[in-house]
């Protein structure tokens, strides 16, 4: 039993490292190569995990084959659009213009539910209000509004917009984010001060971020909620 | 990119010469087991029965020290069949019965002969 429980540790570690180390695509929407890897390597773990009798190396090293399989595979389609669009497929205009592609679906053998379906999900309530579809390689579908059914952008109004970047999470929980803090160019002992001003400490702080426009907000640990200037836009380096 | 070109011909490597090392550890410690029981067969076909059993012996001593070795390298009922086969063997030899001795001794040279040729990189393997 013993001996099930650690090769059961060993071979779930083999199968972290490699779905880590096949990259973040694993981690999300499959393309059909990166499909057919996932099951094979839950079917290969499985077999030495729970067998005695079948040597742990029978498990790994057709993994490790899979993985540079895997990885041959991913660098060719990142050099070659040529063969990423015969190992993955390429995505397919099934609503341009407003006009749905009738033959298209055919070929993909989508029904139309299926593509309201997607519709849907893609945030498209009324289709008669979608622009453009597109069945990407992995199979979700993209879909946008038409010109006429959107928000007007900020540059078609002649609006001037501050520039609006990924807010940096300063606190979590009481412990400060020293990445963060470097990536904004700031040091724990600015953040102290800042915080004096209201009588807080690091460890009184639930949650601090800082936005790209300077300001920073905060929940302390008892609930209360502050927003406050911090930096001067010109101060935003991130 | 070039970290994962590095990281894949790590891997690739590393799994080869894995391959590689239990392809001749697997063909040595057979062949050194094949050569025992040869051993044996020759000298009990000479009417030799001691040096015989001698050989057998000396063949479960050899088994017992490559065992760990090849527990690691090929599935444990095989090699569990070896060792019935060596048993069988030695009973039979002990009490005189040379003709079910010597089908033990082709059985087990059989599950030898077995455990290596799976372990052949060879196209019937392969496909």
């Amino acid at each position: 039993m013993l001996t099930i429980f650690i090769r059961a540790f060993l071979l779930y570690l083999v199968m972290l490292i490699t779905v880590r180390g096949m990259g973040k695509h694993q981690l999300g929407q499959f393309q059909p190569y990166e499909f057919a890897m996932a099951m094979l390597i839950a079917d290969l773990v499985s077999t030495p995990m729970a067998d005695v009798s079948t040597p742990l190396l029978h498990g790994i090293l057709p993994i490790a084959a899979l993985f540079v399989v895997h990885g041959v595979i991913t660098v060719v389609c990142a050099k070659s659009d040529r063969l990423r669009a015969l190992i993955s497929g390429k995505p397919a205009v099934v609503i341009s213009n407003g006009r749905i592609n009738h033959a298209e679906l055919d070929r993909l053998c989508l029904s139309l539910s299926d593509l309201l379906e997607g519709l849907r999900k893609a945030g498209m309530l009324d289709p008669a209000e979608t622009g453009t579809a597109v069945v990407e390689a992995n199979g979700n579908i993209s879909a946008f509004p038409s010109a006429a059914n959107r928000p007007a952008t900020a540059s078609e109004q002649n609006i001037s917009l501050p520039y609006d970047g990924l807010p940096l999470v300063l606190i979590m929980d009481g412990r400060v984010q020293y990445n963060n803090l470097g990536t904004a160019g700031l040091s724990d002992k600015w953040l102290e001060e800042l915080l004096s001003h209201y009588n807080l400490g690091f460890r009184e702080v639930f949650f601090a971020s800082v936005n790209t426009q300077g300001c920073l907000h905060l929940q302390t640990m008892d609930g209360a909620l502050l927003d406050m200037r911090a930096l001067e836009e010109s101060e935003v380096k991130w | 990119m070039r970290s994962r070109i590095i990281a894949l011909s790590v891997v690739a490597a590393l799994a080869l010469t894995v391959c590689l090392l239990a392809l001749g550890a697997v063909y040595e410690s057979i062949g050194q087991l094949e050569s025992l029981a040869a051993q044996s067969e020759k000298k009990v076909s000479e009417g030799d029965d001691a040096a015989g059993a001698d050989a057998l012996e000396r063949f479960g001593v050899c088994y017992d020290r490559l065992r760990p070795v090849l527990e690691t390298l090929t599935p444990h009922v095989e090699l569990h069949n070896v060792k019935i086969h060596l048993t069988e063997a030695e009973h039979y030899l002990s009490a005189g019965r040379a003709g079910d001795y010597f089908l033990s001794m082709a059985l087990l040279r059989e599950m030898l002969s077995h455990l290596r040729e799976q372990e052949n990189f060879s196209w019937s393997n392969i496909l």
